[in-house]
């Protein structure tokens, strides 16, 4: 009797386990195995018409990203993750899966791609509500998906689509397509909104061509506001050839706005490498976290005495993060005795390039 | 010509208690209505200070518009200046409205500043109400005067609540005290 009830609670254990395991009923593949992107999407595209008319569904498919930080909705609430959904086995250090889910309605006019709805996520993302069948594609490069969202930005005129489908290039690691992709939209799109967001997305982009094409802008007859969005997309860049534009541009450029921009993106840069080697425990640490606050209410008091005591510290403190914060706030008051100072700790020649 | 004033008034304040009961208002309309009420408590004030008080009083204690009754405050506090100490004191102790009792904490330090400072340490120190110990910093912020910049350091040295704490130091720096540089060092360079 006791062993027929233990048969039972195994029974429903495992069976329980399943269900959790095995992915969602709504979840469609591909029959045929070896095929790239493109014929998939194809195989979608046709499923997608013969089963529910065009939509509501979803054609996801998944890239594996590496190391590359990408800006995905990381906030997983309750619920299935996105992973368990799609039946994938749980991320391995140093994979760094992303999503891009196309969701199609009713109203989605699928040969321009106008009304499909773009949404990126990740892993651990919350798996879609609702019922509607999600195509699941499998998981590719990114040399494959670049030339699919390629081909796709190509056939959109909304502005709000298509900035989705240039953050969704942007975000791949692959510098070599994205790059002159992000180049030529900079240069020929005919709509402002989407030549500016380009030239921002080049600052994920840490290559010499990149930065060439910024510096390029900073030196062209063009609009009012691009040399300062340059500077921002430099200031985001990782390139040690980005670190000295911008340490040239703070020293003398004719432009105000353009050297304090330029000093702003420098002080972060600084802050970024003084926090980098610090572990997280670390930054969080009660008592550093009060000598930070205190720095930064000092910064907050007027006069050359405050500056004085900032510029010490900024020079000479023996805790980094502290170093990193002075640095900043001085850059903030832009106090002249900043730049050599940063000079000294972003020094581009030692810094080694992460990329060519 | 008095006389029209005080008939304008007691208008006014008419206007303001009168509430319709039963008519649900449009979001608009009621902004409005809220809006026409404070400004003519602001008349009410221009045009005869002394005989406002009772009203003002009376709106205080009787109104249910929580807006008109923060307003009726702090009109209240500022032309009793440190009569109003008790008032506000009942007010923070007992009220059930948070909001009017962050007013009334505010109003504290601007009508009374040495009764004030007893009364914003202990509620600086009271861990069960972190909304008005953040509130009551900023009165002792407020406050500037040199035990307030004390009791300041004080807490940003031993308030057992870290953001208490932080908060305290920014208030540091903001104070103009001669004595904010020294302190805010002697933090950053405080041994770990």
């Amino acid at each position: 009797m006791q062993n027929n009830r233990m048969t039972k609670t195994l029974l429903g254990l495992i069976l329980i386990l399943a269900a959790a395991i095995m992915p969602a009923a709504r979840v469609i593949r591909p029959p045929a195995k070896g095929e790239g992107l493109a014929a998939r999407w194809q195989w979608a595209r046709e499923q997608l018409r013969k089963d529910s008319g065009g939509g509501p569904a979803l054609i996801v498919y998944a890239v594996d990203m590496g190391d590359l930080e990408h800006h995905c909705n990381r906030t997983k609430k309750s619920g299935q993750t996105l992973g368990s959904c799609l039946g994938l086995m749980p991320e391995k250090k140093g994979e760094n899966r992303t999503f891009f889910l196309f969701r199609f309605s009713e109203k989605t006019n699928g040969k321009n791609m106008e009304g499909v709805r773009l949404e990126l996520a990740d892993n651990d993302s919350e798996a879609p509500a609702g019922k509607a069948p999600i195509y699941f594609l499998g998981t590719f490069s990114t040399a494959e998906s670049t030339t699919l969202l390629k081909g796709f930005f190509a056939r959109v005129k909304a502005l709000k689509p298509a900035q989705k489908l240039l953050l969704a290039m942007a975000i791949h690691p692959n510098h070599d397509a994205v790059v002159p992709f992000l180049i030529r939209v900079a240069q020929r799109d005919d709509r402002p909104k989407i030549r500016r967001k380009a030239v921002f997305w080049l600052g994920l982009h840490p290559t010499d061509r990149a930065v060439q094409f910024l510096e390029t802008i900073l030196t062209s007859k063009g609009r009012d506001d691009a040399p300062r969005q340059a500077v921002e997309s430099l200031g985001l860049n990782r390139h040690a050839r980005a670190t000295a534009v911008l340490l040239n541009l703070a020293a003398g450029d004719r432009r105000q706005a353009v050297r304090h921009d330029a000093l702003f993106w420098l002080s972060n840069k600084v802050r970024q490498k003084m926090r980098a080697g610090m572990r997280n425990t670390e930054s969080k640490d009660s008592s550093r976290s009060m000598r930070v606050c205190a720095l930064t209410a000092l910064a907050q008091i007027p006069g050359d005495s405050a500056g004085d005591k900032l510029a010490a510290l900024a020079r000479s403190s023996a805790d980094p993060h502290l170093r990193g914060e002075a640095v900043f706030w001085l850059a903030q008051r832009e106090d002249p005795r900043v730049l050599p100072i940063m000079k000294g700790i972003l020094d581009p020649e030692k810094s080694p390039s992460p990329t060519g | 010509m008095k006389m029209i004033h005080w008939l304008f008034a007691m208008t006014a304040c008419l206007f303001m208690s009168v509430s319709t009961p039963g008519v649900r208002a449009a979001d608009t309309d009621r902004e409005e209505k809220a809006g026409l009420k404070k400004e003519a408590l602001c008349a009410l004030l221009v045009m005869d200070s002394e005989k406002a008080i009772p009203l003002l009083r009376n709106i205080l204690d009787s109104t249910a518009d929580p807006k008109l009754k923060q307003t009726a405050l702090l009109f209240l506090a500022q032309k009793e200046g440190d009569k109003a100490f008790p008032m506000l004191k009942k007010i923070i102790g007992e009220s059930k409205d948070t909001e009017l009792r962050r007013m009334a904490v505010i109003a504290l330090a601007q009508t009374s500043p040495p009764k004030a400072l007893p009364e914003l340490r202990s509620l600086v120190m009271n861990p069960k109400q972190p909304k008005l110990q953040k509130t009551a910093l900023v009165a002792l912020f407020q406050l500037n005067n040199e035990e307030s910049f004390d009791f300041l350091k004080n807490v940003a040295r031993t308030h057992p609540d870290h953001d208490v704490r932080r908060q305290a130091l920014m208030f540091i720096g903001m104070s103009k005290n001669p004595g904010a540089e020294k302190f805010l060092m002697d933090v950053i360079n405080a041994k770990q």
